[in-house]
């Protein structure tokens, strides 16, 4: 039984879920002290905490706890201690044969993951760094040296991240330093996950960003930028670099900013200022009569010429967007 | 020639003394020393090797040296070798450009206590680049790999010594914390941190006061508690994160805002742009 428990335990990894443990109890009750529960965010429930009456309330108090991050615990009896005790919520005992029981509820939340673009000395830092404080590192980039990024969960030999699950908590910086800036910045605001930043000079970020902008993507992706990265702690070399950045994402992780509307994301571009990936010509994509779907993006062109190139060759227009 | 340097910069390197590198790198006219000519110099402004020019250039680098040693900054200095005022009799004729780069011994990160914080904190000083001493009796290898030294005797122990650089984190979280916090303010440490609940502070401030350390130097010492920086750190690793921060606020300067409100960028009037 433990074991089969760790074992589920383990099989969780990377998506929330709570443990329900009875820690105490009054008979008659179906629970004993030990008898454990696993509830997934969805709300499903494996394992066994005793009767029918006390299954609803483990579950809604699991969800709470998953949503808060904060472990309870939680009593139910059919007649409680008048003196409150701290920090125990009480429910009442539905089951007809009374008893009660106490029930420790915890959150096992995944650790965050930290994508990083860019194979620069500070990306190097900012992986060794996340390690440390526990997140999973995900490097992304091409010419990226196994080697010198051993400490990283994962690898992504070029920029391509759709597939890494963003239900996730994520953050990402981008420290290219100019080895494909504009290409790992679009890559990286268009996932819309709440902290993107930039390791650049304030001059630097301006110029990339006016060039985003120019290229129609959405202003609301755009100010979430954090360009340049980090806390003003004058950090000096890419260690120090490293940790004002993850202040920085632990400051944003603890206010909570919800992340971008769904539907801005779909859009992704804003409308009309979109580019022709050919001439790179600014096109209305309202009244665009040539448009082609690829990789569950739409292009539009200025032209029947454009959009028949573009569809001949799309993967290569598509990735060398930007380099045009 | 170079391989003498080259050992004898690992030497002193390893003997934790500070000391600077000058390196000619430009000379108009005529001077003994040649472009790539170096000198080490000693915390006591002695040329301990090699060769820069001799009388006035001599000085002025050893002057320069001793210098960027204190402010930890390196420098080029442009040696006028016409000028009569550094002239040693005849003067040389020419212009002597030298940059001089000061080696300095890694600052110390003190930390006590063990638990997640530490261990997590040893490493990020680790990474950093401090030398970092865990004084703590249950302190282990196996908890703390990458330390530099384990004490098992304790941070009171006459084995750790304090001074203007070392940086102190005292997470100890029990009753010899305020012995601790005392002997860091008295060895004039660079940073004072307090790993503990405002309660436990408090008592700790009690204590100093009743124990004669007097207001003024208990404010110059700015002993943080709650230690680090407020990010909204919640786990033990994020609390170390934050106290690194502050760290390295604390060595290098800053306000502590995020570098998009204390700098941030312009785009086409959405976001907003502080002057610096």
């Amino acid at each position: 039984m433990f074991d089969e428990f760790l074992t589920r335990v383990a099989a969780l990894r990377g998506s929330p879920f709570a443990i329900a443990i009875v820690v105490g109890f009054r008979p008659p009750v179906s629970g004993k002290p030990g008898d454990k529960a696993i509830i997934e965010a969805n709300g499903q429930m494996w394992g066994w905490i005793g009767g029918g009456c006390a299954q609803p309330i483990v579950v809604r108090e699991a969800l709470r706890a998953i949503e808060e991050g904060k472990a309870r615990l939680i009593s139910i009896a059919s007649t409680h201690n008048s003196e409150i005790e701290y920090g125990v919520i009480n429910y009442p005992m539905t089951c007809h044969g009374g008893g009660a029981m106490e029930i420790y509820i915890e959150p096992v939340l995944p650790v965050p993951q930290l994508i990083v673009f860019g194979r620069t000395v500070a990306a190097r830092a900012l992986c060794k760094l996340a390690k440390a404080i526990g997140y999973d590192v995900i490097v992304a980039g091409p010419g990226l040296d196994g080697r010198l990024f051993h400490d990283a969960d994962r690898l992504i030999g070029n920029r391509d991240v759709h597939d890494l699950d963003f239900a996730r908590e994520t953050y990402i910086v981008v420290s290219t330093q100019g080895e494909g800036d504009e290409e790992a910045l679009e890559q990286a605001l268009l996932t819309g996950v709440p902290y993107v930043s930039f390791i650049a000079s304030r001059r630097k970020a301006e110029r990339v960003l006016q060039f985003l902008k120019d290229r129609g993507i959405a202003p609301e992706l755009l100010s979430r930028l954090k360009a340049p990265a980090g806390l003003d702690i004058r950090a000096l070399g890419p260690e120090e670099i490293a940790v004002s950045i993850l202040a920085e994402i632990i400051l944003t992780r603890r206010s909570k900013k919800p992340p971008v509307q769904s539907d801005t994301l779909e859009a992704g571009y804003a409308r009309p200022d979109v580019r022709d990936p050919i001439c790179g010509m600014i096109v209305d994509s309202a009244t665009a009569a040539y448009f082609s779907e690829y990789r569950s993006r739409t292009y539009y062109f200025c032209c029947a010429g454009c959009k028949q190139e573009f569809d001949a060759k799309p993967e290569a227009h598509a990735t060398t967007l930007l380099a045009t | 020639m170079y391989r003498d340097i080259f050992s004898t910069l690992h030497e002193l390197s390893l003997r934790g003394a500070p000391f600077a590198i000058a390196t000619v790198v430009e000379i108009e006219g005529s001077g003994s020393a040649k472009p790539g000519s170096k000198a080490l110099i000693d915390g006591n402004a002695r040329v301990i090797l090699g060769w820069v020019g001799g009388g006035c250039v001599e000085n002025m680098v050893r002057q320069e040296a001793m210098e960027s040693i204190g402010d930890g900054r390196p420098r080029i200095v442009t040696v006028d070798l016409t000028d009569e005022v550094f002239g040693v009799g005849m003067p040389c004729g020419g212009v002597m450009k030298v940059y001089i780069e000061p080696v300095l011994p890694p600052p110390q990160l003190v930390i006590a206590g063990h638990g997640r914080i530490a261990e997590t904190l040893a490493v990020l000083g680790q990474i950093t680049g401090f030398s970092v001493t865990v004084a703590d009796p249950s302190a282990t290898r196996e908890a703390f790999p990458k330390a530099d030294r384990l004490v098992s005797a304790g941070f009171n122990s006459a084995e750790i010594s304090i001074g203007p650089q070392t940086y102190v984190v005292v997470a100890t979280q029990h009753k010899g914390d305020h012995l601790s916090i005392k002997k860091a303010i008295e060895g004039g440490a660079a940073y004072i941190a307090l790993v503990a609940s405002r309660t436990r502070a408090q008592l700790v401030f009690d204590y100093l006061a009743a124990a004669g350390i007097d207001e003024s130097r208990l404010t110059q010492a700015r002993v943080r508690a709650p230690a680090g920086l407020d990010i909204g750190a919640q786990t033990p690793e994020e609390i170390a994160l934050s106290i690194m921060s502050e760290i390295v606020l604390v060595r290098r300067g800053g306000s502590g805002r995020t570098m998009l409100e204390a700098k941030g960028i312009l785009l086409g009037g959405t976001a907003s742009v502080p002057s610096d």
